[in-house]
This record gives structure tokens, C-alpha cells and sequence, in this order.
């Protein structure tokens, strides 16, 4: 199994971004017990939360490059009937997205950002829609993805897309209860927010960590489909 | 489906917590030393260092395991059979070993089993840098360069491992320190100081962990 090196680099990335994605969602999920827990002072709460959204920068990340580089690995192995020129606008389109996902990190004016948070979710439902319908066509007409295990694949990270989708849909009364104590100050009424609502987007993340895990397992199986 | 597929994946998975966790445990350990936050939450962020740190540990306990039952798959190991067993076996032990250390730190006893551990890291190292010298040169008792040389990188990270350990070794106890009697400007700088030393550490170690990763995947001649 001696792979040429570009080729090699581009499987190992592939690989790298499924490690900072499970694994950086590791310590995203036990720090975020610490946010939640009324034990502890609003200020650790606070720091806890800010590294929390530090270490989620990780799977956000992987996110978007799995794209381009799930493309790209299926293009360099011949498995999806796709020019390779259009890989171009996948990476410069994704490496934009990227540049996205990270100044709604870094910036901290949320009446500025709400629009652009606004255009990226647009663009995951887009992604979700076109990546569904790429899965499913596929898999019905071995075109353009003729290996089912991939066009299967294609449509686990949909189902990932869809399931960030679903955090941010139950997390927002959790995330607005968040702001709500960050200008107030705790309250028991809060916290009860914040205990009923945290469980729901957990979750949905439990969904993304079974899925990443899957597509990674079934692209390491390459079963025949 | 093949076996290899299946110790593929759990291999791939043993990288995902390690380099993976490590990310946040890096993140955090940033963090504790800022004197400006409260004990409260300064001992809230040495939790999370303390339980997400696990992860790399247990993950570096298996690696080595997980990467024979590979081996002998492809055919390029001396260790099968019950070889094998008696590796998993040993793999377990060492895991429950530092988890009894970690748990016991600060004691007498906590203090037997960290040197111990120690010991066992310098044998296996040793051992390591042998067997993957003698593979490289004659072609046995490992019959592919390639993973000789993943023999010798995991040999290099865990020597970096050892690095961390003993450029952080200062940092329980100061930290315990601050924790006690108050911050002092001493003993932040302490802990300032230890957490620039770690870093260069740990970045060696990811590299080698990055490097073995592509080889695993390559599977380049040499």
C-alpha cells in the first residue's frame, strides 16, 4: 500500500482533521460542564466559556476543510466523475468560509456580526441541500459518485452539517439565558434555563461525534455498497 | 470486513485523543496562568487540565498495542500469538499503574509508582531505539523500514513525553502553593516560567505524533 506522496498528504490530512475534530470536541464538551454549573462564580463560568469557544474553533475548522479535502481525496483516487479544475472554486470558496467561521469568532460586535452569522448558516443549509441531493442521486445512479460507501459518506456529512444545524436551533434559548447572565449576573431563575436547556444541543453534538466516527470508519472500510 | 480495518480505526481513533485532546488541554493550561483570575476558577481550569489529560495518557498506554496487532496483520512483526496477549495485558497494567499514581499523587506511595513508570518508560524507550536500529539495518526482527522508523518515532515522543514531565514537574506543587497561602509574584512567575518551558515539549511531540501518522499512511520505502 505504498501511496505517492501527494496523494499520501492529502489521506493524512483527511485523517488529521477527523483527529482535531472528535478530539478537540473532547475537551469543548467537558469544559462546557463547568459553564453550566452554578457551583461555580460567574467569572470562572465566564473564562471556562470563553475556552470552551476557543477549543470549539477546532471542529468548526475541520468542518469547513473537510470539504475541499474530502473532494479532493475523491478526485486524486478517481472516485467521483468530477473535473479536477473545480476543485479551484471548492477551496477558494471554502478557504473564504473559513475566513468566515473565524472573524465571527474574533469579533466581538455581535450587532455587526449578526448578519454575516446570518449568511452562514444560509450557506449550510445550502451545503446540507446540495450535499443531500448529491448522496441520494448518487447512490440511485452510481453517478457522479459511483462507489456507494462514498456517496454514503457524502451524506453522513450532511447529516453532521444538519445536526450543527439543530445545536444552534435548540442551543439559542441556552445561548441567549448565556447573555442574559454575562450582563445580569447569575440567578436561580437562569440557571434553570441553563440546566433545562443545555441538554438538548448535547445531544445533537452526541449525533455529529457517531457520525464523524462512522464516515471515518466506513472510509477506512470501503465497503461495497 | 477485514480485522485490520477495524485495529485501523482504533488505531486513527488513539490519535484522535491524543492530538486531538491535546488541543484543549493546551488551550487551558494557557489560561491557568493568568494571576488576574480568581483561585475559584483557576483550580476550575486545572480540573478540566487534570481530566482531559487522561486521554492523551491512555492513548500513549495503547498506541503501541494497538500498532502490533497492525503489524502482525500486514506480517512485517516477531510479535504474535501469545505475544500479543502478553503485550495487551502488559498495556492494561501500565494504564491501571498511572492511573493508581496519578490518583495517589503527592503521596509516598504515588511516588513508588510515578518512578516506577518512569523506569518502565526509559526500558521501553531503550527496547524501541533496538529493535528499530536493528530492523533498519538488517531487516528484522521488523520486516519494513517504514515501520522500524515509527518504532524510532515513537521511541522520540515518548522521550518528549518525559520532556513534559520533568519541565512541568514543578507545577502541581507550585500551583498547590498558590492554592494555600496566595498568590505571591514568585510564584507566578514560577508558573509563568514552567509553562513557557513545557511548550517547545510539546510541540516536538506533536510533530513526531504528525510525522508518524503520514508514514503510517505512506507507507513509504526508505
Amino acid at each position: 500500500m505504498h501511496l505517492e506522496f501527494w496523494y499520501a498528504l492529502l489521506v493524512f490530512l483527511h485523517a488529521l482533521l477527523f483527529v482535531y475534530w472528535l478530539g478537540g470536541d473532547l475537551g469543548v464538551f467537558y469544559a462546557s460542564r463547568f459553564r453550566n454549573n452554578s457551583a461555580y462564580d460567574i467569572k470562572t463560568r465566564q473564562v471556562v466559556g470563553k475556552i470552551t469557544a476557543d477549543i470549539d474553533m477546532a471542529p468548526r475548522t475541520t468542518l469547513v476543510l473537510m470539504l475541499p479535502v474530502g473532494f479532493s481525496v475523491a478526485v486524486a483516487s478517481n472516485r467521483i466523475a468530477m473535473d479536477a479544475l473545480w476543485l479551484i472554486p471548492l477551496w477558494v470558496g471554502s478557504l473564504a468560509w473559513l475566513a468566515l467561521v473565524w472573524w465571527l469568532h474574533i469579533e466581538k460586535d455581535t450587532a455587526k456580526k449578526q448578519p454575516w452569522a446570518k449568511n452562514d448558516l444560509r450557506l449550510r443549509l445550502l451545503l446540507l441541500a446540495v450535499l443531500t441531493v448529491l448522496g441520494v442521486y448518487s447512490l440511485a445512479t452510481r453517478e457522479p459518485i459511483a462507489d456507494g460507501w462514498l456517496a454514503i459518506k457524502v451524506l453522513i456529512f450532511a447529516a453532521c452539517i444538519f445536526c450543527g444545524y439543530m445545536i444552534r436551533v435548540t442551543g439559542r434559548p441556552f445561548f441567549e439565558a448565556t447573555q442574559r447572565m454575562n450582563k445580569e449576573g447569575p440567578s436561580p431563575e437562569l440557571d434553570a434555563i441553563l440546566r433545562a436547556t443545555a441538554s438538548k444541543p448535547r445531544l445533537w453534538v452526541k449525533f455529529i461525534w457517531g457520525f464523524v466516527a462512522l464516515a471515518a470508519f466506513i472510509g477506512l472500510w470501503k465497503p461495497i455498497l | 470486513m477485514d480485522w485490520q480495518v477495524f485495529w485501523i480505526f482504533i488505531h486513527v481513533a488513539l490519535l484522535v485523543y491524543w492530538l486531538g485532546a491535546d488541543i484543549s488541554v493546551f488551550l487551558t493550561s494557557l489560561r491557568v496562568k493568568n494571576a488576574n483570575y480568581s483561585k475559584e476558577t483557576r483550580m476550575a481550569l486545572v480540573k478540566v487540565l487534570n481530566f482531559v489529560n487522561w486521554f492523551p495518557s491512555g492513548a500513549n498506554m495503547f498506541m503501541l498495542p494497538v500498532g502490533l496487532m497492525l503489524a502482525d496483520g500486514l506480517g512485517h512483526s516477531p510479535v504474535t500469538g501469545w505475544w500479543l496477549v502478553l503485550v495487551w495485558v502488559a498495556a492494561f497494567a501500565w494504564l491501571r499503574l498511572i492511573w493508581v499514581a496519578g490518583n495517589k499523587r503527592g503521596t509516598p506511595e504515588g511516588k513508588r509508582l510515578s518512578t516506577i513508570d518512569l523506569y518502565l518508560r526509559y526500558a521501553l524507550i531503550a527496547l524501541l531505539v533496538v529493535v528499530g536500529v536493528m530492523s533498519l539495518a538488517t531487516g528484522e526482527p521488523f520486516t519494513a523500514a517504514w515501520l522500524a522508523v515509527k518504532l524510532l518515532l515513537f521511541a522520540y515522543v515518548l522521550c518528549m513525553g518525559l520532556g513534559i514531565r520533568f519541565s512541568f514537574a514543578n507545577f502541581g506543587p507550585t500551583f498547590g502553593r498558590i492554592m494555600a497561602q496566595g498568590s505571591t509574584p514568585e510564584l507566578e512567575k514560577e508558573i509563568t516560567r514552567l509553562t513557557y518551558a513545557v511548550k517547545p515539549w510539546v510541540l516536538l511531540l506533536w510533530g513526531g505524533l504528525v510525522v508518524m501518522g503520514y508514514i503510517g499512511i505512506a507507507q513509504p520505502q526508505f
